[in-house]
């Protein structure tokens, strides 16, 4: 399912990463990557901050709705 | 000539500062125009340069 | 011989305290060619010899941004002799990603990782020697904001330049590795040898701009196709992810090794103010309440106080030091005043003329001996049963009170006000009084002998207008050190996340939101910040809605009004960035919705850096700088333009005569005749004065020029310079003054600033001329309908206002037509 959808606390594991070429590389570079770790800390209507890789990352949520895990 | 050069010398004296004050301002503007800096925040560094406008 | 170092490391700020910490103010900064990138290059610190480029923040080296594009190309082209990696130490996973693709380029590399008090602090332990052998160069610790590790990491990096060589350590799977060898042997052979790897990792991904750069033929292309589609075929992934995924596995199994973190699984400290901060409910209010809480404490406590001393005080009679005396002083003169009060009232009401001369300490023939015995004598025909009435007229609010006073209570003031010698008290007697500084150029100007034009340009011309901007200094130094605290500490980030979810409901996103947080600052730097966006259409919009917000010199204005023409009212500063923020949220929607703007907003996506205490130093240096360039531009942009001012409005032409004006004259001035030519512009707006007219436009050179024009032009003659302006002000027009130099075209530096933005004469017209007009448009419709409310209403600008109302709205709520054509920002680079 996508990010979007995750319960806030819970770790989940990133099985795909979608979206144009762009966007996906701009995320992997962030760190979202197939088989990462990734806890949501908040949503905010569909906006997310979440903690991957020990840092914390907002995205929007077009950018939740690529990420499945 | 010179009487009226001695009457009026606290004038000639303090208008001569002002002119110098103004030339010295107009001056150093020129200088900064030139290196770029815009008398507003100085450039990016200001603002604490990097954080945020480096941000994506 | 020059060493060349590159630093290269993630975007937030480590950098760049790094780099201002190796070069000091040795430091050249531009931008890279052709791009608004900025460049930054500086000599190191006691080593002529060494120069520092910092690069773009950078999250890898792929081909996708602006900024990587800049810094890869400078190093593969510059071929530094070495690279300072700074990487974050409570965040190493993301930030080794980068360094993976950096040890490759062949290039020696020191990794120096930074913020190691916070990981020293928070408990957790980074083996650096064994994450060195592990990446195959030297890894260094420092602290760029504690100013530990510094000259160590240098010194590496120089060293590194001069003697070793980075191996990269890490190999990838073997069908990869295969293809790597493959390509190297096939199109990067020629290279020297400890840059291949680097060409061919990055053939293997495809990367077009590098392809590009090689002069691949079509042969060795097809060649390599072979050999990247089998490694796809066989890991069952495409060529970019494999790399990817490879890094960050190879990663983890560094971590594992280097790195033990103390605290496991559960929220940091920062995640937790989070989930308070950026709350779907609370957020909005918390952010409503924390920018309440800035303007409030800066302009309408801490900042009135302080103006007040600077204008009444330094810049007005004088005042006492560190308040010594003042409390004394007050009592004294409360006594004495009430004390006069009542006498006048008796005076008056007896019509004892005679007695009023007596008393009269501004006449010629004043003698306080005299006084007193004409008012003993007064006093004893009056009988104690008599009594007389009076209005007493508060200075402040100009509040009346009637009183009634009896005799005996004359007979008391009487006796008070001979102990004072019947005159006045002078605060000068009263604990450490500091005279004005008006008071104190004056007579020294008077000890000189100076002409009396002279004078007048000097007091009522450069002391009068750059005081009145001076005078707000206080104001500015609280509101900075507000906004250094708000950045420094991490909170504005969050903010612009959490104004994204309500702009993109406009079609906008959150980036747009901090250039207009900057811009409560100054608007140049606000402008410039706008180059985070990536989206082009986004970006002009931003740029020409970012100086809606008021910004740090309309601030003297705004209190201004709020002073002169609400009696000090609390909701005028802060209904001024409501104002603010309305226009551009509304501007954003409408624009949105023109074919010139249309389109989705790039999506939102930004690292948040974690919470921390600003360190004192930084906060107050961000601060000094902010304030020092306000007080710079007082004496010079202000400075020159209170003289221009000045000198046209105390000259002009009198029956035919070209001459010098007295005060009362001033409406036949130069000034006053251009700004007759231009005011019936603004009359639609309430404000069809000579006297605004041309104060807006000094605005144009810089805003805080607004105050010091007026403080000029209303300085002269009776009353003080607020009592003048509301006498020419109602409440409607001084709103609908205030807004619309709040709308209007910024400053020529921040005009400027769009022109360089924009880097198109077209656009940056487009905006200032939708900037004034909409300004223009507004005033227009506060004034006409507020007018309603004074009784002072005109049929056709009512008409008009409601037309324009409906027109607005229809822009605002039309339906919102996808545009065809979606173009981002060219990467083109040489």
């Amino acid at each position: 399912m996508p990010l979007s959808f995750a319960t806030e606390g819970e770790e989940n594991i990133i099985k795909q990463v979608g979206g144009k070429a762009e966007v996906r590389a701009h995320l992997e570079n962030l760190g979202f990557v197939a088989g990462a770790a990734v806890k949501v800390i908040t949503s905010m209507g569909g906006n997310i901050i979440v903690n991957i890789k020990d840092s914390r990352v907002a995205i929007s949520r077009e950018m939740a709705a690529k990420i499945m895990i | 000539m010179l009487t009226w050069l001695s009457q009026n010398i606290g004038t000639i004296i303090v208008l001569l500062v002002v002119v110098l004050i103004v030339a010295a301002i107009v001056k150093s503007m020129r200088r900064d125009k030139k290196n770029g800096k815009s008398s507003c925040g100085g450039n990016c560094a200001a603002c604490r340069g990097g954080c945020m406008h480096a941000q994506k | 011989m020059k060493i060349k170092i590159a630093l290269a490391g993630n975007p937030n700020c480590g950098k760049t305290t790094l780099f201002n910490a190796l070069t000091g103010s040795n430091q050249f900064v531009g931008n890279w060619p052709g791009v608004t990138v900025e460049k930054k290059e500086g000599k190191l610190k006691k080593h002529d010899d060494v120069v520092i480029t910092d690069l773009p923040g950078i999250y890898s080296l792929s081909p996708y941004t602006l900024e990587e594009v800049v810094a890869r190309n400078y190093l593969i082209q510059e071929r530094p002799e070495a690279i300072l990696n700074i990487i974050d130490g409570t965040n190493l996973e993301r930030n080794l990603y980068l360094t993976t693709q950096l040890v490759e380029l062949g290039i020696p590399v020191v990794v120096a990782v930074n913020m190691m008090d916070v990981v020293n602090k928070n408990g957790d332990k980074i083996d650096t020697n064994a994450l060195g052998k592990a990446l195959g160069c030297k890894v260094v610790e420092i602290s760029a904001l504690k100013g530990t590790g510094i000259e160590e990491a240098a010194e590496a990096a120089i060293h590194a330049a001069q003697n070793t060589k980075t191996i990269p350590q890490h190999s990838f799977s073997g069908v990869v590795e295969h293809a790597i060898a493959h390509i190297e042997e096939v199109a990067v052979h020629t290279l020297p040898e400890e840059q291949q790897r680097f060409f061919a990792i990055k053939i293997f991904e495809r990367d077009e701009k590098i392809i590009e750069q090689l002069g691949l033929t079509q042969d060795n292309r097809k060649h390599i196709e072979t050999d990247i589609e089998a490694a796809e075929k066989e890991l069952d992934d495409d060529a970019e992810s494999i790399i990817t995924n490879e890094r960050y596995v190879y990663i983890a199994s560094i971590i594992k090794q280097c790195y033990k973190k103390k605290n496991n699984g559960g929220l940091t400290v920062s995640d937790k103010i989070d989930k308070v901060v950026t709350n779907r409910i609370l957020a909005l209010p918390i952010f409503a309440v924390v920018m309440f809480i800035v303007y409030y404490i800066s302009v309408t406590t801490v900042g009135t106080v302080a103006t007040d001393w600077a204008n009444d005080g330094v810049f007005g009679d004088g005042w006492h030091l560190f308040g010594i005396g003042a409390g004394e002083y007050e009592d004294v003169s409360g006594e004495f005043g009430d004390a006069a009060n009542v006498i006048d009232a008796f005076v008056t009401a007896e019509g004892a003329d005679d007695v009023a001369d007596a008393i009269d300490t501004e006449s010629d023939t004043f003698d306080a001996s005299a006084a007193a015995s004409a008012l003993d004598t007064f006093a004893a025909s009056v009988s104690d049963d008599a009594t007389a009435d009076y209005t007493l007229v508060d200075e402040e609010t100009l509040a009346e009170e009637d009183v009634t006073y009896t005799g005996a209570e004359l007979k008391e003031a009487v006796a008070t006000y001979t102990s004072y010698g019947c005159e006045e008290p002078d605060p000068a007697d009263y604990g450490v009084w500091v005279p004005g500084l008006p008071g104190i150029i004056e007579s020294g100007l008077d000890a000189v002998n100076c002409a009396d034009w002279l004078k007048g340009l000097i007091l009522d011309g450069i002391v009068a207008g750059v005081g009145a901007v001076l005078g707000f200094v206080p104001q500015m130094l609280v509101l900075f050190i507000f906004l250094a605290f708000l950045e420094s500490c991490g909170y504005m980030a969050r903010i612009a996340f959490v104004m994204d979810r309500i702009f993109r409901k406009f079609g906008l996103s959150g980036k747009s939101f901090i250039p207009i947080l900057i811009g409560t600052g100054c608007g140049v730097p606000g402008i410039m910040a706008s180059r985070t966006i990536e989206n082009e259409r986004d970006r002009r919009m931003t740029i020409m809605t970012t100086t809606f917000i008021p910004c740090g010199a309309k601030l003297p204005f705004i209190a201004m009004i709020a002073g002169a023409i609400f009696g000090g009212a609390p909701w005028v500063a802060p209904s001024a960035y409501f104002l603010g923020i309305v226009a551009i949220i509304c501007s954003g929607i409408i624009l949105k919705k023109t074919k010139m703007f249309a389109g989705d907003p790039a999506p939102f996506v930004m690292e948040l850096p974690a919470y921390h205490w600003p360190t004192v130093s930084n906060v107050l240096r961000s601060m000094w700088e902010r304030g020092w360039s306000f007080i710079k531009k007082a004496g010079t942009i202000i400075l020159l333009s209170t003289i221009i001012v000045w000198f046209t409005t105390y000259f002009g032409v009198v029956d035919g005569a070209f001459r010098m004006l007295t005060e009362d004259e001033i409406s036949n001035s130069i000034l006053a005749t251009i700004g007759n030519a231009i005011a019936w512009i603004f009359a639609p707006l309430g404000w069809g004065n000579w006297q605004a007219a041309v104060a807006s436009i000094t605005g144009l050179v810089a805003k805080e020029n607004i105050v010091g024009t007026l403080g000029i032009l209303y300085g002269g003659g009776d009353g003080t310079v607020y009592s003048n302006m509301a006498s020419h002000f109602t409440v409607v027009s001084g709103y609908a003054f205030l807004a619309f130099n709040l709308l209007c075209a910024p400053c020529f530096a921040a005009i400027g600033a769009i022109k360089r933005e924009m880097n198109n004469a077209k656009w940056t017209w487009f905006a200032i001329g939708y900037q004034c007009g909409f300004a223009y448009l507004v005033a227009f419709v506060i004034n006409q309908l507020g007018s309603i409310a004074l009784g002072t209403a005109n049929v056709f600008g009512i008409i008009v206002s409601i037309v324009l109302i409906v027109l607005f709205i229809f822009l605002l709520v039309r339906p919102y037509k996808e545009s065809t054509t979606l173009s981002n920002r060219a990467v083109k680079v040489k």
